[in-house]
C-alpha cells in the first residue's frame, strides 16, 4: 500500500493517505454503471490501480484531482465510457 | 480592508538545470528570497549525466583514436591500449570538476534555499515537495525532459541502455543496436566503436542526422563506416527485441523485408520528452506532451509561473536553456521585459569530425521557399588540411539574394569553436561579403569560412 498522502479537495477536509480500496471500488462502480461484467470491472479496477500506485511510488503528496485525473486517464484505455463517468460524476449526479 | 497574501519565498525554482539556476542566481543576488527544489541531482542533467560526462569520455576517446592512427605521422602506437575503470574515473573527476555537478552548497553560499524531492503543484502559488508545503509569488518551472523509449514490442521486459546509462556500464558492450541516428546517437556511436564496440545505427528517416543538412548525414555515414566500421541502417523501424541467451535480438524492417540480429546490448536514443508531469492542472498552467505552452516573455498561461528549458519543448541545448533563464531572470525583475532571440543559436555533435550549424539549414530555407544562395567550401582546399592530414569535411553557408547570411553548416575538427563566427554574422545582419573581407589566419580551419564567404559574395 502507498503511503502518499492525497490532499482533499479545495482542502477543506483533512488530508488523509492514499486508499486502495477507495480507488478499486469507485472505479469498479463506474465500470458497474455502464454495465461491465462484474469480473471484468475487477480486472479494470485491479489494471487501473496498479497504474496508479506505480506513478504515486515517486510522490509523496498529491490532490485527490491529480488522483482523479490520472485514474480517468488510465481508465479511458480500458472502459471509456466508464472513464467519461468517473471524469464528470459530480455533475452527472 | 484586503488582507494582504504572504508567500514563503519571492521565487521558487523547480529545477537545478541550466533552465533554473541562472534564474535563480540572478534573482537571489538580486535581493529576491529564492528556493530551488532538484529531485535528482543538484545541477541537472548536463553536468552530471549528458553534456559533461559524455564529452570527457570523447575528448579521451578522439584522442585514444588519434593516437592510434598516428604511424603516417612517425608515431609509435602500436602498444597503446586503455583502461576503461579509468577512462569512467576520468569523466567523474571531469564531471566532479564543473563544480555545478551534485552542488547543493553553491545555492546555499547564494542564499537560496534548497530542497530535494519532487515538486508537485498543489494550487496557484504553492507545491509540495516531501509533503512539505512552500509557496511563492513567482515559479520558474525548468523541469528538463528525459529520455524515452519507443513503443517497440518487447524493449520494456528485457531492457535497454539510455545515452545516460551507457556511461555508467563497466565495459563497452562487445555489440550495441543504437535506436535513434540524431546527434546524441552518433555521439555514442563514435565513442563505443572506437572503445571496439561493433555498433549499429538504426534511424527511421533515409539519412543519419536527419535534422542537418544531407551532406552532413550522408559524410557521416561514410566515416562512421570507414573509419570505426559502424553499420547504419537508415529507413529501419525496429519492431521487437527479445532476449537471446545473455544477449538480445532485434527484428527490424529495412527494404521491406524483416530480418533479425543478435546484439549485447540495445540504446535507445529516438528523442527526450519534457517532465511536465508535476501537478500543472492545479496551478492552470497549460501543457502537451510535447512541452509547457509559454507567451514570448516564457509566461506560462498563469502568468505568474515561468517555464524554461527543455520543458518547452523547443530546443534541447544546455547554452539554450541558460540563454531562456537570463530571459526570466530579467522578465521577473524588470519591468522592461525580453525575449529570446534563438536567430544564432548553435547546434553541436561532438564527433569527429565535430558538426556545427547555426541559422537556417537548407531545407529549412526550401520549407519556407526562401530565395537562397549557398556555397560549400571543402576543407581539403585549405592549407590546414594538408597540415593535420585530414581532408573530410565542409563549411557551407546559406544567405539571401541580397548576401545577407542565414545559416551555416560546418563539419571539421573544430566546427564548435569556428561556428561562433558564422552565429555572430547571423545575429548581427552582416554579409558573406563582409565575412569574407575579415582576414583569417593562414593555416587555421577558420580559412575555410572565409573561403566559403567569398564564393557567396
Amino acid at each position: 500500500m502507498s503511503r502518499t498522502a492525497v490532499i482533499k479537495r479545495s482542502g477543506q477536509r483533512a488530508t488523509e493517505l492514499f486508499n486502495e480500496a477507495k480507488l478499486l471500488n469507485s472505479i469498479q462502480a463506474a465500470c458497474l454503471s455502464v454495465r461491465t461484467p462484474i469480473g471484468e470491472a475487477e480486472t479494470i479496477a485491479k489494471n487501473v490501480s496498479r497504474h496508479l500506485s506505480l506513478w504515486l511510488a515517486e510522490r509523496p503528496e498529491v490532490t485527490s484531482e491529480d488522483l482523479r485525473r490520472k485514474a480517468t486517464e488510465t481508465l479511458e484505455i480500458y472502459q471509456p465510457d466508464a472513464a467519461y463517468l468517473y471524469k464528470h460524476h459530480r455533475l452527472v449526479i | 480592508m484586503s488582507k494582504k497574501v504572504t508567500f514563503d519565498y519571492d521565487l521558487i525554482v523547480i529545477g537545478t538545470g541550466a533552465g533554473g539556476s541562472a534564474a535563480a542566481t540572478i534573482a537571489a543576488r538580486a535581493g529576491q528570497k529564492v528556493a530551488v527544489v532538484e529531485a535528482d541531482a543538484f545541477g541537472g542533467d548536463s553536468p552530471n549525466w549528458s553534456d559533461v560526462p559524455t564529452k570527457a569520455l570523447l575528448h579521451a576517446a578522439h584522442l585514444y583514436d588519434e593516437a592510434r592512427h598516428g604511424a603516417r605521422f612517425g608515431l609509435r602506437s602500436a602498444t597503446l591500449g586503455y583502461n576503461y575503470p579509468s577512462l569512467r574515473a576520468w569523466k567523474d573527476l571531469a564531471v566532479k570538476r564543473t563544480g555545478a555537478a551534485g552542488n547543493r552548497r553553491y545555492y546555499e553560499n547564494e542564499n537560496i534555499a534548497t530542497y530535494h524531492g519532487y515538486a508537485h503543484f498543489i494550487t496557484p502559488n504553492e507545491i509540495t515537495v516531501n509533503r512539505r508545503h512552500i509557496s511563492a509569488k513567482h515559479f520558474l518551472i525548468a523541469t528538463g525532459s528525459h529520455w524515452v523509449a519507443p513503443n517497440i514490442q518487447g524493449l520494456k521486459d528485457v531492457g535497454y541502455l539510455t545515452p545516460r546509462t551507457i556511461l555508467e556500464a563497466l565495459r563497452p558492450p562487445k555489440s550495441l543496436y543504437i535506436i535513434g541516428g540524431g546527434s546524441v546517437g552518433i555521439e555514442i556511436a563514435q565513442l563505443m566503436a572506437i572503445f571496439g564496440t561493433k555498433v549499429y545505427i538504426a534511424e527511421i528517416a533515409s539519412r543519419l542526422l536527419p535534422h542537418e543538412d544531407e551532406e552532413v548525414g550522408t559524410l557521416m555515414e561514410r566515416t562512421l563506416k570507414e573509419q570505426k566500421g559502424v553499420t547504419s541502417l537508415t529507413q529501419t523501424r525496429t519492431l521487437a527485441v527479445v532476449k537471446d541467451g545473455m544477449g538480445k535480438r532485434v527484428t527490424y524492417a529495412r527494404g521491406g523485408t524483416q530480418k533479425t540480429m543478435r546484439v549485447d546490448e540495445v540504446l535507445i536514443a529516438t528523442g527526450r520528452v519534457p517532465t511536465v508531469d508535476l501537478g500543472l492542472e492545479n496551478a492552470s498552467v497549460a501543457y502537451t506532451p510535447k512541452g509547457i505552452e509559454v507567451n514570448e516573455f516564457l509566461q506560462t498561461s498563469a502568468r505568474h509561473i515561468f517555464a524554461a528549458g527543455d520543458v518547452l519543448g523547443n530546443h534541447c541545448h544546455t547554452h539554450t536553456a541558460i540563454l531562456e533563464s537570463r530571459v526570466v531572470a530579467n522578465n521577473l525583475l524588470h519591468k522592461n521585459k525580453l525575449t529570446p532571440n534563438y536567430a544564432a543559436t548553435p547546434r553541436l555533435t561532438f564527433s569527429n569530425p565535430t558538426i556545427a550549424s547555426v541559422g537556417l539549414s537548407e531545407d529549412d530555407c526550401i520549407k519556407r521557399d526562401l530565395p537562397i544562395n549557398k556555397a560549400v567550401a571543402p576543407l581539403n582546399i585549405i592549407a590546414r588540411s594538408n597540415t593535420s592530414d585530414f581532408r573530410d569535411g565542409f563549411v557551407k553557408l546559406i544567405s539571401d539574394k541580397k548576401g545577407r547570411l542565414l545559416g551555416g553548416t560546418i563539419v571539421a575538427p573544430a566546427a564548435a569553436e569556428m561556428i561562433h563566427e558564422i552565429a555572430l554574422a547571423i545575429k548581427y545582419d552582416m554579409t558573406a561579403a563582409e565575412l569574407a573581407d575579415t582576414p583569417h589566419a593562414f593555416l587555421s580551419w577558420s580559412e575555410a569560412i572565409r573561403v566559403a564567404a567569398a564564393k557567396l559574395s
